[in-house]
């Protein structure tokens, strides 16, 4: 429980541990590559850094209801084919069509486990997975994140309530982390061989229409304390980012902002509108009407509303009470408060549609293809670094099956690495310098006149709202605006020395601020670097509002600049591997 | 990784057709052989014990056959035979199931046999689920040792010693006094035979004390006590004696000591750090100091029960006889060695050093400790007197010639040449000698208890001032004379002899200066008469109390105490064992008693002793896990476990202590993560049942509520069986054995009711008479937390119930569970039943 | 708002080192007062994952809606089994539901 806090730099301990791979996040592919190197090495030393409790951390907190990506093969599904699907859900690309094709292979298999390890996988009357989409397995899943834990504990040492700060590095190699303890005040050093980053993606870079009220400021559909700190950390060491201008931007349950495909794809409702019109059908049946990409689904209710033809609904007036009732338990399975908004508002979606609008934007490289950019083998653009799950970038649609996946085959990445590269060293000048950095806003002292992290980062947030194409804004940008944004960014960024701390559980906060800040400004580089409006909603250019595949059929890139702190923005070419069927 | 599918042996013991005249064994051989876990099925008319070899060879070799179900009523001779049986061919005695339909009411035959035969394949389906979860559990053996520590060198240590001495088992015995015999040895005489104390103790000790196994420690106290039973670790603490042992007594030194010490000094005793003492968990104990003299403190302790303490200043009554400060051990002199009193020594006096003939006196002595294993500790500590001059009106100090019967006994022994007389009271002077009875004792305000001896002490008192005066007049004041036994021949010749006795006792004692006699007045209720007795001597016969060093070595052992400050024990059954497996108690340590059941009550704790004193000590599997996983060290089956067994290792997960726990299932009862379970009760084996019970409860109509029972193992499940046995329980209820009603965990409450059984209804031990201390109340919480929460869901209360059932409150069985029924009919089914 | 404490009910888990609804919050917001009761820190940060709720043993924590997206008076509580959970759901206008599925698979 409290202890005293340290009230200077000399009454923090540091605790260093070495080992020979390092897990940042203990998460869905976190705790599939703690797995994963157990099996594959006994022997390995394997820590995982977890900031909450890796029982209960992360997105999977409350559970899940479906795993998204479970190719049928017993129907004569390919990974091939998945390949295709994802790649339309973005337009037809660019996606990293390697990554994505190398995960699919991969995906089966983590399911399976998972059932072995005694996820309830739902099974029709042939006893076969009971699918609700194309790729998407019913599960109840709310002992998944308990049930992954329990491998990770088997198989790592977990660092519990360690908050992740920064990379520490061999010259340009990553061999590392350092981090805090938020319950024990002590900082933390983590020497290690090869690093996997998993600390899933970012929420609360943007302003949510609920942040505002008394005791609804976390009312998001993703999970706000993953707040990007992956990212950062790896940008913050030079790290190469991909796609970031590819948000999230989903259709989620109006105020709750809970999950909407839950109910669309698994029971057939349409979207509509106030004038009792299925506006997917109406306008976007060419892309599949209430099928269409989550991009087209997510904009097309703030275009509804914009031209003044909202509310907008998902219709389950068509359901019968039985099947409800089946919605209602698929829900309590991953958010289970969802039920509990409903009955708060004395609303039974057999009598009323359910009403829908776009949340605020996340950067989540599990859903879109935004994060770092990787190689087959997991590898960042830092030499032994490697990310998973939603940190990683490139190869959008992988949820939880993907993410599991990608864990597996970033360990077997990182484990080559480590045979080929071996033992690392640190400076103790490194670990002095961070340690000072982290606790600096802890010392500051009762008077001295600073900021609070949360007025930090509600500033942020409603910067990026306004000015990075946030809801209020229906998602768009313009050139404009991004500099506005980006210029106010570089002012935060220099008001992050008057941070002030009262416990660590607010130190915390201050260095998630830090973060967002990071993540934020690139973010703002990859809108403005993509000149065109491919995905509306995910990214909206009202000064390019056409899709131009002639410049930008293509990957935009960013990387800072360690020296100069700039952020260079450019672009990758996208390779199609995969045909069309 | 694939599992193997278990093969299950059904054996169905139709002897004397008991099952087919009440059920469709046909239709359940069928049901049973479709199962694809059920390799063979067979019906035994005739007596098991003929064909089954041959049955079981069959079935492991034609059919791998890994477990079996007995299903049918067995003696328990019949199952030990068959059990090892199936042992020798190579079955585990774990993989065995027993199963009585007579236990869930399907032989009653005055109920219809259609439900009845459902509900025989129902249950068949049920039991079937928790052999499949059945495990090969193999038992422990834990070191042990031989040795016995015995706390405590009074008659009850001395002659438990030499009982296990002679048996060839060693021994410690730790003495906190100089000298050996304890209050006994204070005795003047003692009864029936009116013999010397010292002859009785002496002729018990002489033949041990020199043999190699006993190892006697006097001065001595244990400080700490670590280990568990088979292996304890005992520190234990010598106070310098400032002799050795080159002492012969020859008493030299007495003859130049210039200090004398009256008997109001307490003798020398081995003397505890107050730190090693005072992490005592009660609270206020610091207040008990301040407390009004005259009163019996009580504070209340953690638990809100109220814990007397004896600590009140000591009032001087006028010093009866002297000592020196160096003196042969007391109360007797064994061992040989003298004791010197340091802290009474005048500076840089050594006149006892320079004259000792020996080089006997080391004046320089120090402190030591010294660790002792053991297998086993025996608390004898022993009782001290409760102090009568807490009592205002009988002026115990106040005026001369007021003594209590410990007193009493010394003015009454023989001269000693080393502790000598002071006042003027011998025993052949005194003319008249008052008694009163139960004085502090039997009393709200003081001990409520009886300390059973008093009475028979005054009579002995009696005879014995008779025998040295026979003109001595004796007066007894009493509430109720009780002699019980053979004892009340010493009544007899008590009354024969002279002595009055006078019904009533008197509150007030006053001193009449002129005559210097005491004056008692009572008022006789027999004789309707004012009576005034004018005493030499007034003899007030106190009562026991725990003694100081039983209260002590309590606080450093962390035993389980009643609020007096006794051993707890099970006193009618298990009357030597504590509630802290390995630690026994024999006499006044645990209630007041006299000499002869002191020395049985230390034999009996020898006996059971000796389960820790072999060559291993035989653990069964059946005791908790904990999932490393699952567990969040919330520390609640830590705190709550009756025995105080579980402890956190290196990596902070609690684990047992195998050899101190009591198998009670109390910890897999009380964790919220349900990550602890008992071997061969464990949580899967129940909650596997449940579910399948829950999917097969159609064997009543619709409307009929269907209760699982819970029926504690110790009590409720033996009235249910009567019950049974009688046709008296309904056909809605379906009993489930657990080891301890604290062992069922909400979550399989919550698995029951959520699957739709109607309602819940566990079974526990009455009130304070739980087996495992207070398993019964620690559900009886959870079980209110599950209420309010049940109401919180709108579901009703009703639906759970917990009752205190004996082991033959078969009708209070029959009336509870109905009761419960007949509300849940009116409830309706279980809103969960979907 | 998010987790209310009963304070009566809650024994600050008899004060171990950290409480169970301390060790399980994916957010760090569960925390003891020094009277050694639950509250949790602040409840506007809180996103309703329930896990707090779930693993009380006292059951004295419970979730509500904020009142800026949802009404007062609904409830949603879990009652978990070994292998097994139901949720009761009670609306603002007095109907009862209630859902019950398995969530571990044991072999």
């Amino acid at each position: 429980m409290a202890q005293e806090l340290p009230k200077d730099l000399n009454q923090v301990s540091t605790e260093q541990v070495d080992c020979d791979l390092l897990i940042i996040g203990g998460g869905n592919a976190g705790c599939f590559s703690a797995y994963e190197a157990k099996q594959a090495d006994p022997d390995m030393k394997v820590v995982i850094m977890e900031k909450a409790n890796i029982k209960r951390s992360g997105a999977c907190a409350a559970g899940m209801d479906a795993i998204n990506t479970y190719i049928p093969t017993w129907d004569g599904k390919t990974p091939e084919d998945l390949v295709r699907w994802s790649r339309s859900q973005v337009g037809g690309g660019p996606i990293r069509e390697d990554l994505a094709l190398s995960n699919a292979q991969q995906l089966n298999q983590c399911v399976e486990e998972l059932e072995e390890w005694g996820l309830p996988i739902l099974k029709d009357e042939d006893d076969m997975p009971s699918y609700r989409g194309a790729w998407d397995v019913s599960i109840h899943g709310e002992q998944l994140k308990p049930i992954m834990a329990e491998k990770a504990m088997e198989s790592a040492e977990v660092y519990n309530r360690v908050v992740a700060t920064n990379l520490i590095m061999d010259g340009d190699r990553c061999a590392g982390a350092m981090g805090f303890g938020v319950r024990d005040g002590k900082f933390y050093v983590f020497k290690s061989k090869a690093t996997i980053v998993s600390t899933g993606g970012a929420c609360g870079l943007y302003k949510s229409y609920t942040s505002d009220g008394t005791a609804s400021h976390h009312q998001t559909w993703m999970c706000p304390f993953n707040v990007g700190t992956g990212y950062a950390i790896g940008i913050r060491k030079g790290a190469e980012f991909t796609s970031m201008e590819q948000r999230w931007c989903a259709a989620r349950t109006k105020d709750y902002s809970g999950p909407v495909d839950t109910v669309s794809v698994g029971f057939n409702a349409k979207m509509i509108n106030a004038k009792g019109e299925y506006f997917l059908e109406k306008h976007y049946s060419h892309l599949g009407g209430d099928k269409a990409p989550r991009y087209i689904r997510a904009n097309a209710p703030m275009e509804e509303w914009r031209e003044g033809r909202g509310p907008t609904y998902i219709d389950t007036t068509h359901m019968d009470e039985e099947t409800c009732h089946s919605m209602l338990t698929d829900y309590l399975n991953e958010r289970p408060s969802f039920v509990l908004f409903l009955a708060a508002n004395g609303h039974n979606p057999v009598e009323r549609p359910v009403e829908v609008y776009g949340s605020d934007p996340y950067i989540v490289g599990g859903h879109t293809g935004s994060g770092f950019w990787v190689e087959m083998d997991r590898m960042t653009t830092v030499p032994g670094l490697f990310a998973a799950g939603e940190t990683a970038g490139g190869n959008p649609n992988k949820f939880v099956g993907g993410c599991a996946a990608e864990g597996k085959l970033a360990t077997r990445g990182a484990i080559e690495f480590i045979k080929q590269q071996g033992e690392v060293s640190v400076s103790e000048e490194q670990i002095q310098a961070e340690k000072e950095r982290v606790f600096d806003p802890l010392f500051k002292g009762k008077d001295f006149d600073g900021l609070t992290p949360e007025e930090v980062k509600e500033r942020l947030q409603r910067l990026m709202d306004e000015y990075a194409g946030g809801t209020s804004q229906f998602y768009r940008v313009n050139e404009a605006q991004l500099d506005y944004a980006l210029r106010h960014i570089e002012m935060l960024k220099k008001h992050i020395p008057l941070l002030k701390a009262d416990s660590l559980h607010e130190l915390m906060h201050a260095h998630e601020v830090i973060d967002r800040i990071d993540v934020a400004e690139i973010v703002c580089h990859h809108l403005k670097g993509r000149k065109e409006t491919r995905w509306p909603g995910f990214q909206t250019r009202t000064d390019y509002p056409q899709r131009d595949d002639e410049n930008f059929n293509c990957f935009v890139e960013s990387r800072r600049n360690i020296e100069t702190g700039e952020i260079e923005v450019f672009t990758r070419p996208y390779e199609r591997i995969v045909d069309e069927s | 990784m694939a599992k193997q599918l278990p093969k299950i042996g059904i054996v169905f013991n139709d002897q004397g057709e008991r099952l087919s005249a009440a059920l469709d064994i046909e239709k359940m051989v069928a049901a049973a052989s479709k199962n694809k876990a059920v390799i063979r099925t067979d019906v035994f008319t005739s007596p098991l014990v003929d064909n089954f070899e041959a049955w079981i060879d069959s079935s492991l070799s034609e059919h791998g056959m890994d477990r079996v179900l007995f299903y049918g009523g067995f003696t328990e001779q019949q199952k030990n035979l068959l059990s090892r049986t199936l042992q020798k061919a190579g079955i585990n005695p774990y993989m065995v199931e027993w199963f009585d339909p007579l236990d869930q009411g399907l032989l009653n035959n005055k109920d219809d046999q259609a439900v009845r035969d459902k509900k025989a394949l129902s249950l068949l389906k049920t039991v079937l689920a928790r052999v499949k979860n059945l495990e090969p559990l193999e038992p422990e053996e834990l070191p042990a040792n031989e040795r016995t520590l015995i706390l405590g060198g009074g008659v009850t240590g001395l002659h438990t010693a030499a009982s296990l001495v002679k048996q060839g088992k060693p021994v410690t015995l730790v003495e906190k006094n100089s000298g050996l015999g304890g209050k006994v040895a204070q005795l003047a005489r003692f009864y029936p035979r009116m013999c010397d104390p010292h002859c009785g103790l002496e002729h018990v000790l002489f033949p041990v004390l020199e043999q190699e196994l006993f190892d006697l420690r006097t001065l001595a106290k244990v400080e700490k006590l670590d280990g568990s039973p088979g292996r304890f670790e005992a520190t234990v603490r010598h106070a310098p004696r400032y002799v050795n042992e080159q002492c012969d007594g020859c008493g030299k030194c007495e003859t130049v000591c210039p200090v004398d010490l009256n008997d109001l000094e307490p003798l020398p005793e081995c003397r505890l750090p107050a730190e090693v003492v005072e992490k005592d968990k009660t609270e206020g104990a610091e207040e008990s100091q301040a407390q009004d003299e005259h009163a019996v403190s009580e504070e209340a302790d953690a638990s809100g029960e109220h814990v007397f303490s004896y600590d009140t200043p000591i009032t001087r009554r006028e010093p009866m006889f002297t000592r020196k400060a160096i003196h042969p051990s007391m109360p007797m002199p064994h061992p040989v060695a003298y004791v010197i009193e340091r802290e009474h020594c005048p500076p840089q006096c050594r006149e006892c050093e320079k004259v000792c003939p020996n080089n006997a006196v080391e004046l320089d002595q120090k402190e030591k400790t010294e660790t002792v294993e053991a297998g086993a500790v025996l608390l004898a500590t022993g009782w001290d007197r409760y102090r009568t001059d807490k009592l205002d009106g009988y002026a115990y100090g106040l005026f001369p010639g007021v003594v209590d019967n410990l007193d009493m006994e010394q003015l009454l022994s023989p001269d000693n040449p080393h502790v000598k007389r002071l006042q003027g009271i011998s025993p052949a002077e005194l003319t008249s000698v008052g008694f009163i009875q139960c004085v502090g004792s039997r009393d709200e305000c003081n001990l409520p208890y009886c300390s059973s001896v008093c009475c028979t002490v005054t009579m002995k008192q009696i005879l014995e001032l008779k025998r040295i005066n026979p003109d001595v007049q004796c007066y007894v004041f009493y509430m109720d004379v009780r002699t019980s036994g053979f004892d009340e021949s010493l009544y007899r010749q008590a009354r024969e002899s002279g002595a009055v006795f006078i019904n009533e006792r008197p509150s007030l004692v006053r001193y009449d200066e002129s005559s210097k006699k005491l004056l008692v007045d009572a008022h006789d209720q027999i004789l309707d008469r004012k009576l005034r007795a004018e005493l030499d001597l007034l003899v007030l016969a106190g009562g026991m109390r725990p003694s100081d060093g039983s209260i002590e070595a309590g606080k450093i052992l962390r035993m389980p105490t009643d609020k007096f400050g006794f051993f707890e024990t099970h006193k009618q059954c298990y009357p030597a064992e504590s509630q802290r497996s390995g630690i026994f108690v024999g006499g006044c340590a645990r209630e007041p008693m006299n000499v002869s059941q002191s020395i049985e009550s230390g034999a009996k704790a020898a006996l059971e002793a000796q389960v820790f004193l072999g060559k291993s000590i035989h653990i069964e599997p059946t005791y908790p896990v904990v999932n490393d996983k699952k567990c969040d060290q919330c520390g609640r089956c830590v705190e709550e476990c009756p025995f105080e067994v579980l402890s956190y290792n290196e990596k902070e997960i609690p684990v047992p202590d195998l050899a101190k726990c009591r198998q009670c299932g109390n910890c897999m009862g009380i964790c919220p993560k349900v990550a602890v379970n008992l071997g061969h009760s464990n949580i899967k084996q129940y909650s596997s049942q449940i579910e399948v019970l829950g999917e097969n409860t159609a064997f009543l109509s619709k409307k009929e509520p269907v209760i699982l029972a819970f029926l504690c193992e110790n009590d409720a499940w033996l009235a249910a069986r009567e019950a049974q046995a009688q046709g008296l329980v309904p056909q809605n209820v379906v009993a489930m054995k657990v080891p301890c009603a604290g062992s069922v965990n909400n979550a399989l409450i919550a698995d029951a009711l959520s699957i739709g059984i109607d309602g819940v209804f566990v079974g526990a031990c009455p009130e304070d008479t739980c087996h495992y201390v207070k398993g019964n109340k620690l559900i009886q919480k959870r079980f209110d937390d599950l209420a309010e929460k049940l109401k919180s869901m709108s579901m009703d209360t009703e639906r759970v119930t917990i009752a205190g059932i004996g082991p033959r409150d078969a009708e209070l069985y029959v009336s509870s569970i109905s009761e419960c029924i007949e509300k849940l009919r009116e409830k309706g089914p279980n809103p969960f039943k979907m | 708002m998010p987790p209310r404490v009963d304070w009566e009910k809650c024994d600050g888990c008899k004060a171990q080192d950290e409480p169970l609804c301390e060790q399980v919050c994916p957010g760090n917001l569960m925390t003891l007062n020094k009277d050694n009761k639950a509250y949790c820190r602040p409840l506007r940060h809180c996103w309703d994952c329930m896990s707090c709720t779930k693993v009380c043993p006292v059951g004295a924590i419970e979730t509500r809606m904020p009142f800026q997206i949802g009404y007062h008076g609904a409830k949603l509580i879990p009652m978990v089994g070994t292998n097994s959970i139901t949720w009761t759901c009670e609306d603002i206008y007095g109907n009862v539901k209630r859902y019950r599925y398995k969530n571990r698979i044991e072999d």
